[in-house]
């Protein structure tokens, strides 16, 4: 019962080396460009940890939404494992309400006025990262693993009856998690037209939590938040 | 057969481009145009001088205020000699051109006068060129009982008949040069739209309040443009210059504000600009404007009351016990200017890349 088994492996393995092979020489003339950098957009939820519920009170469940952009440059690989990284993020969310009554320095939000309240937060992060790819450069596994760390200076602007009552810049640490998917597999021979045509090696699909400390002036990091997007690898 | 094709082709192409005598006989040849539309209204109304805006046409506030609205007619200048006009107008289809709109008994047309190149009709003044002829509405009302400057009337196009040097001109055009006549037709509007609604809501702040009406439609389509007038204290007895359902007043006193046109449905009220005190109300009012500039009435009043309030920064120091920290200058700057310099410095690293690939 063993021999038919190990036979059946066998031969599938000996299949696939051949497809495998037939592949290879199908686009053995195609020599990827160096990677450099990935450029990425994206789009989530961000909801300012400003310490107290005073977020909550003012602006209820209203959570961005975030978009946000970024760039990260390759500085140098470990062979195929992964590749350190060092890049900027940028963001911009945008949170309005109704202001809330105020009576005698008594702030009561389950009455609002009719004038706006608005907070605006444009979180710019430097990141370092290690983007570990070694499944998908080695295996064949098309997902990346990234960890990022570094500074985070989250510009904000709040005001009320369009008139402005602050703005500054809280700055902290900065963490991020992200597992990308790449989309290669999909379709091999565009991904290698885009390589040829536009130099872009890669085309994925990322999502990433992360969260900051910001909080030097006003606390407007976040203890968690989460983005989804797509990323290009030039 | 090819050639045939082409011969055919090429002389219909000759027959398209060649100016057509019978259309340039039907307006005539006078190198005379409409340059203003000179009005009662106030700013930008009063003296209307952009062919966009003369295309607008007299809407009602003209015509309500005939003797103080004139149309201005110039005569390229060294064209051609010209001393006097003999003018005679028609509506509608009624151009004038034919000689028995203008015979008795079964004249369509009206004379309006002979008037000196340089001078006016009607309570118009004399313009300032010689070259410019100045109508007044007043006069030309007079010529005829018509309806076309009442109160809702539909749009109606007017046609000025000019012919030069010819006074009480009964004749064919056919027997004068085609350069001594023109027929201009001038757009008359005297509909206004109805007057907006406002949406409900309470409306209460203490530096501005949003307000909000519902759009109006004029002529089958939306109506885009609309002013605001506010009265302080005009919801705690008046002034008495505005009110609700009437006509909007020509001149801005100080008893209220009035808003520049304005696109949209909703304007911000700056409460802290009109001199309230917490508790105190002003009177809002918004018309709506058509496409000659004609504006509805007045529409109901709201009140915005100014009231204390507390936005994130007031809730923030409520809660903390400290202010919203601020900073004159912050780290990069603005946001905005971050933004545009990190889109330009990753700009400039994509072309870079880019060069360094196409080698």
């Amino acid at each position: 019962m063993r021999l038919p088994a190990l036979l059946a492996v066998v031969l599938l393995s000996s299949l696939a080396s051949t497809a495998s092979a037939q592949y290879s020489d199908e686009y053995d003339r195609y020599s990827p460009t160096r990677e450099w950098l990935s450029l990425s957009l994206g789009v989530g939820t961000y909801r300012p940890n400003v310490g107290s519920d005073v977020f909550r009170d003012v602006f209820g469940k209203d959570k961005g939404p975030l978009l946000t952009g970024g760039i990260d440059f390759r500085l140098f690989r470990l062979g195929d494992f992964a590749a350190f990284t060092v890049g900027a993020y940028q963001s911009w969310a945008r949170y309005e309400a109704r202001a809330c009554a105020f009576d005698e320095g008594v702030v009561d939000c389950d009455n609002r006025a009719s004038e706006r309240t608005m907070l605006r937060i444009f979180p710019l992060s430097v990141l370092a990262g290690l983007n570990i790819d070694v499944l998908a450069r080695k295996f064949r596994v098309p997902f990346y693993f990234v960890g990022r760390i570094g500074l985070d200076s989250v510009f904000y602007g709040t005001r009320t009856g369009g008139e402005r009552d602050a703005a500054g810049t809280s700055i902290g640490l900065r963490w991020e998690a992200e597992v990308d998917l790449e989309l290669d597999f999909l379709e091999r021979r565009a991904q290698r037209t885009l390589d040829d045509e536009w130099g872009i090696n890669h085309t994925y699909l990322l999502f990433k939590i992360y969260g900051s400390t910001a909080q030097s002036m006003l606390p407007v990091g976040t203890k968690i938040a989460w983005v989804a997007g797509l990323g290009f690898v030039f | 057969m090819r050639m045939r094709r082409l011969t055919a082709w090429l002389l219909l192409s000759i027959a398209c481009a060649l100016p057509s005598p019978k259309a340039e006989a039907q307006s005539g040849e006078m190198p005379l145009t409409v340059t203003a539309i000179d009005g009662p209204g106030w700013g930008e109304d009063r003296r209307r001088v952009r062919q966009e805006d003369i295309a607008r046409g007299v809407n009602f506030v003209d015509c309500e205020n005939a003797s103080d609205t004139w149309i201005e007619f110039t005569l390229a200048p060294g064209s051609v000699t010209v001393q006097a006009l003999d003018l005679w107008i028609g509506v509608g289809a009624e151009t004038c051109q034919s000689s028995s709109s203008r015979t008795p008994p079964s004249e369509t047309c009206q004379r309006v006068g002979y008037i000196q190149l340089g001078g006016s009709t009607g309570s118009a003044p004399d313009p300032d060129e010689d070259n410019v002829v100045a109508i007044g509405l007043d006069a030309v009302l007079a010529a005829g009982e018509y309806s076309f400057c009442d109160f809702g009337a539909a749009v109606s196009t007017v046609n000025f008949f000019f012919v030069a040097d010819n006074e009480n001109f009964r004749g064919d055009v056919g027997t004068i040069e085609a350069n001594h006549w023109r027929i201009l037709p001038v757009k008359f509007d005297a509909g206004p739209p109805n007057a907006p609604t406002f949406k409900d809501g309470d409306y209460a702040g203490d530096r501005e309040v949003v307000v909000e009406w519902n759009p109006v439609t004029a002529g089958g389509s939306e109506t885009t443009r609309y002013r605001v007038y506010v009265e302080p204290r005009g919801c705690d007895g008046g002034s008495g210059a505005l009110v609700g359902g009437g006509r909007p007043p020509i001149d801005v006193t100080e008893a209220f504000t009035r808003s520049e046109r304005i696109t949209g449905t909703s304007f911000a009220v700056r409460l802290s600009n009109l001199g309230l005190e917490i508790g105190e109300s002003a009177a809002v009012y918004v018309t709506a404007m058509d496409e000659a500039y004609n504006e509805s009435n007045l529409s109901e009043p709201i009140c915005v009351t100014r009231v204390p309030t507390a936005g994130f920064c007031a809730a923030y120091e409520a809660a903390e016990g400290e202010p919203c920290p601020s900073s004159c200058s912050t780290v990069g700057g603005s946001p905005s200017s971050v933004l545009w310099l990190s889109a330009f410095l990753g700009l400039v690293a994509v072309y870079t890349h880019r060069r360094r690939f196409a080698r």
